[in-house]
């Protein structure tokens, strides 16, 4: 078999942990390629639907409690784990880490409220336990009694009796951004990208691998699974295992901009198994409710939404915030968490057994904050391995975003206009994304009207794409070349408009000839 | 920064906003701009291209775009200045109004401003139905500009949720373009548009229409391949066992219009949590001194016919506080529903001068009554949610008001 693309490593998966990855290659004189089945890169998979919180402190101290419900035997705090180290090393990192790729965040503060005794009881044993840990990291709650309750977060419930917040341990980013901007940096770094390629098996031959995908075989020396919801499928074409993977869903529901006033923090209650954070203000003023049920799927295409599944979310974060309402919600979405059966708490950060130049990253959640230290870690592997780490002196680690029109001062809009003056053309009026931004997004690898969507937010809005639907699909096939009936929503199959004007009646006058 | 002083802006060049600009240059306001972000005028009517436009208004039925074009090239005679490709994206209180287009940022700084921005359509995450989200769902509104505008059809197999005016229009465009409406969808007992729609685009074309079904789960993983429906109850809860599927490629979404009242918002403009669009007295002025709203911003009407005569009210009203002809604040008496009255635009009046009052009822009726306080009364045969109730006020009826009346209620109530 005659390959057409040959490499040094095949990256499958441009998620977060596949695109921090061959930006961290990119760092040597490697050849590497990514692979992805969808169309672009962080529209995909569980980056696309995470929180997108990069935390320490509190919320991290909670989840550790979280985590012994699943693994009752292993001490709450282990700092000896390696994915406990990742966690804080990543969490380091990571303002720089976002700073050097332009990706948006904003500090949160995080609160845990309390609305009866037994909770508060619930409270004293998180300070306790931060503080048994023995560094300032695990101990940075305040108490804030009743009346700061309600001066931070006005429109929270009256039951409060008081809460734990923190400030400075939480930054909070809409993930797709960073694969996205990483897979940008990577490419201007020298590696190549392939969308709409699924990986359906791969050849062991002598001294090199071929990976068998939908646009044809790829021969490469190494590669990396970072597959995330696929990666016991895509692991089984490399070689052996001895773990599978298992999921939990939820329902994140997002509710209108106007909300935006109702929630300043990221709002929790004390641990309980199965529920998530009640609701947050997010990096564009969206409120996002994640709190529970958190269920097992039917399997992992189980990823549409339950009947009632939404009102008992809504009920759920009304508890807290009584002004919340069903009237606001503008897009729900299912969100599917990966484990690995093996260990629980731990990520799957090996070469395959059977198969050593097949490096399976599984990761588990959170898998953002750690995304840094697992890349690095992955590099060192593959040299291990034997793949050459020469510098690349050429790397540059900065990229820059596309102008964000809507966070523009009007001198600097008209400036953009001036150069450009597609920055004054509004196309998604509901979260005032110009044709601009669009035709730069285009430019810079987005293929589809979701890959559109998730780097400019056109069609993020409570309209959900509504007005700015057809529009960027016209400016999609004007840029591509393509026709509009080609234009798809995310990846191959997902055509928008699949007929032109007529096409269906000249067919039928066909079938009746 | 281009700054430029206006007597009337017009925002939005729909039937309102162009109804609304004619009106108030005719009332003698000397800069009246329109300001529209498409790159036509016309606003919606645009993508309306079958008939049944104005029976009302020119007692002749039109198609949208040749509706339109009456109020366009009135409009260009009396000189009216239009601003095209030009999207506002700010309003003050104080009129500020800052739009960006490919020329750059401008600030308009008017006497008067005209709301006029329409409505956009409900979508399938806001009435929440279960399943995934491939693509394929559209809401009508949707499907008719990729449809009429830009020459492109969304699928071959349709299933339409709700039956309200576009929805129906829709069933009929999509089985002349040769796709197959597979089903019309709605969850009430009776049809949610009009019902000449019902007539003309679903019985002439043998649609099957379930009443008292919703769909009840959206199945596929890149595109839409089914959906299952159900009858519902009368709370309108699915009813176990009797679920069916209904494979097809594309799901049409006519499930409302919701008033777009951003800008609205960002001046400070007092909503009505149930029309969506904001209060106004029988000038079709807002709560902020000024400002006048007219059209489907205001609340969803059902004829555009109705959408240009209350637009007309709007630019007079404007056009004379421009002109600082406003009479001094009169007497102002709140309009309230009352038994089976949704609600009733305007919320108030001054009882000076002739009035149109447009409502809704809550329920259908038949051998029904409306009652405007002791003022007015009308025997009515059938009153349906989905047509509004047009009542004109003559001057002698608003003589009847009491001196001291501050409140008159509105009913609907059965015929005795
Ligand atoms: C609701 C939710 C909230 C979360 N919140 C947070 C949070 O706040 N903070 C945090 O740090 N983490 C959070 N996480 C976890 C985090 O999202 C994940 O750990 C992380 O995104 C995993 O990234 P990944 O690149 O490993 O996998 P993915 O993002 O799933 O990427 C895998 C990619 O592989 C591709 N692929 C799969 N199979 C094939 C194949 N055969 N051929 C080619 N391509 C293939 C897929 O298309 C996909 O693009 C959350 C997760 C969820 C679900
Ligand atoms: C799909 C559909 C089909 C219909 N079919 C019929 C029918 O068969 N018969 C009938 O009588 N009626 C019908 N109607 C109703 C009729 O078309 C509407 O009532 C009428 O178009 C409403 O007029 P409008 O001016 O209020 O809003 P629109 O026509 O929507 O005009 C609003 C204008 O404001 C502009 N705008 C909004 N925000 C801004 C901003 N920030 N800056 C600049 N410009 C802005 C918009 O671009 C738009 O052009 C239909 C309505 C719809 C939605």
């Amino acid at each position: 078999m005659q390959s057409q693309w040959e490499t040094d490593v095949v990256i499958i998966g441009a998620g977060v942990t596949g695109t921090t990855l061959a930006r961290e290659l990119s760092r040597y004189k490697v050849d590497a390629i990514v692979v992805d089945k969808g169309g672009d890169a962080g529209s995909q998979g569980q980056t696309k639907a995470a929180g997108g919180m990069i935390y320490t402190g509190l919320i991290m101290l909670m989840s550790f409690i979280l985590k012994s419900v699943m693994a009752p035997d292993a001490p709450l705090y282990d700092p000896d784990s390696q994915k406990v180290k990742w966690l804080e090393q990543g969490f380091d990192m990571a303002a720089q880490w976002l700073e050097e790729l332009d990706v948006e965040y904003h500090r949160l503060t995080t609160m845990v409220v309390a609305t009866n005794t037994e909770e508060v009881k619930a409270l004293e044993s998180l300070v306790k336990f931060g503080e048994s840990i023995g560094t300032n990291r695990y101990a940075s709650a305040r108490w804030a009694d009743s009346k700061m309750c309600s001066d931070m977060e006005p429109h929270l419930t009256k039951d409060v009796v008081a809460s734990l917040y923190s400030e400075g341990d939480l930054m909070h980013t809409q993930p797709w951004d960073i694969a996205i901007a990483q897979a940008e940096n990577a490419r201007q770094n020298g590696i190549r990208f392939m969308f709409d390629t699924e990986v359906t098996g791969v050849l062991q031959k002598n001294g090199y691998q071929i990976v068998e995908t939908s646009q044809g075989p790829i021969k490469t020396r190494f590669i990396v699974n970072a597959a995330g919801i696929f990666a016991d499928v895509v692991a089984d074409m490399g070689g052996a295992r001895d773990w599978g993977l298992a999921f939990v869903r939820n329902l994140p529901t997002i509710l209108d901009k106007r909300t935006s006033r109702l929630v300043n923090t990221c709002l929790n209650r004390p641990p309980v198994p199965g529920k998530g954070p009640i609701c947050y203000r997010t990096l564009d003023g969206n409120v996002k409710i994640e709190t529970g049920p958190y269920v097992i799927p039917r399997d992992r295409y189980d990823t549409g939404a339950y009947p009632g599944e939404l009102i008992q979310n809504l009920l759920e974060a009304k508890r807290y915030i009584p002004e919340i309402s069903e009237k606001d919600v503008i897009r729900t979405f299912v969100g599917m968490r990966v484990f690995n059966t093996r260990d629980q708490e731990e990520n799957i950060i090996e070469p395959c057994s059977t198969n050593p130049r097949f490096i399976n990253a599984a990761v588990r959640l959170p898998g953002i904050i750690p995304a840094l230290p697992i890349a690095r870690h992955l590099v060192k592997m593959l040299g291990d391995a034997g793949l050459e780490l020469t510098t690349n002196p050429d790397f540059n680690p900065f990229r820059t975003a596309i102008p964000r029109f809507r966070n523009l001062s009007e001198s600097e809009r008209n400036k953009l206009i001036a150069k450009d003056p597609r920055y004054g053309h509004v196309v998604c009026r509901c979260e005032t994304i110009t044709e601009g931004e669009i035709v730069e997004a285009i430019k810079r690898g987005a293929r589809t009207v979701a890959g559109v969507r998730y780097v400019t937010r056109a069609g993020m809005g409570r309209c959900q794409g509504g007005f700015c639907g057809p529009r960027v699909v016209g400016i999609l096939a004007r840029e591509l070349n393509i026709p509009v009936t080609q234009v798809m929503e995310s990846g191959l199959g997902s055509p928008i408009v699949p007929f032109e004007s007529k096409e269906l009646l000249r067919e039928a006058a066909r079938v009746g000839a | 920064m281009v700054e430029q002083a206006i007597d009337v802006a017009v925002i939005g060049a729909g039937p309102a906003g162009l109804a609304a600009a004619i009106k108030a240059k005719e009332a003698g306001a000397e800069k009246v701009t329109i300001i529209e972000r498409a790159e036509q005028l016309g606003g919606l009517l645009h993508q309306c291209i079958h008939n049944g436009f104005g029976l009302v208004y020119f007692n002749e039925d039109l198609t949208g775009p040749e509706y339109a074009r009456r109020f366009i090239e009135k409009a260009m005679d009396l000189k009216i200045d239009m601003q095209l490709e030009s999207m506002v994206l700010d309003l003050t209180a104080a009129k500020r109004i800052t739009i960006s287009s490919k020329e750059g940022l401008r600030t308009f700084h008017a006497k008067a401003v005209i709301l006029a921005m329409g409505c956009r359509e409900r979508t399938r995450h806001q009435i929440m139905i279960p399943g995934t989200r491939p693509a394929g769902v559209f809401t009508a509104g949707t499907a008719q500009r990729y449809v009429n505008v830009e020459g492109y059809i969304p699928g071959k197999n349709i299933v339409i949720l709700g039956s309200g005016d576009v929805g129906m229009i829709m069933a009929r465009r999509l089985t002349l373009e040769g796709a197959k409406v597979e089903a019309v969808v709605e969850i009430l007992p009776y049809i949610g548009g009009l019902i000449r729609n019902e007539v003309q685009c679903v019985h002439d074309f043998d649609i099957p229409l379930f009443l008292e079904h919703t769909v009840t789960e959206i199945i596929g993983l890149k595109r839409i391949e089914a959906v299952t429906i159900a009858r519902v109850d009368q709370n309108q809860e699915p009813i176990p066992g009797t679920e069916r599927t209904i494979e097809c490629d594309t799901l049409l979404t006519s499930v409302g219009l919701i008033p777009e009242n951003e800008l609205s918002l960002k001046a400070g403009v007092a909503l009505d949590p149930i029309t969506g669009g904001p209060f106004v007295s029988d000038t079709m002025e807002t709560s902020v001194a000024g400002i006048f709203a007219g059209g489907n911003v205001v609340h969803v009407n059902d004829l555009v016919d109705s959408v240009t005569s209350e637009s007309e009210v709007a630019g007079a009203g404007a056009a004379d506080y421009a002109m600082g002809k406003t009479t001094p604040a009169g007497r102002k008496i709140s309009l309230k529903g009352g038994e089976n009255i949704r609600y009733i635009v305007p919320h108030t009046i001054g009882a000076d001068k002739e009035v149109t009052l447009s409502m809704r009822v809550r329920e259908p009726g038949e051998k029904v009554k409306i009652r405007i306080g002791d003022v007015f009364t009308k025997s009515l045969r059938v009153v349906k949610p989905s047509e509004m109730l047009k009542v004109n006020l003559t001057l002698e009826q608003l003589g009847k008001i009491g001196e001291e009346t501050g409140e008159i209620e509105i009913i609907c109530e059965k015929r005795g």
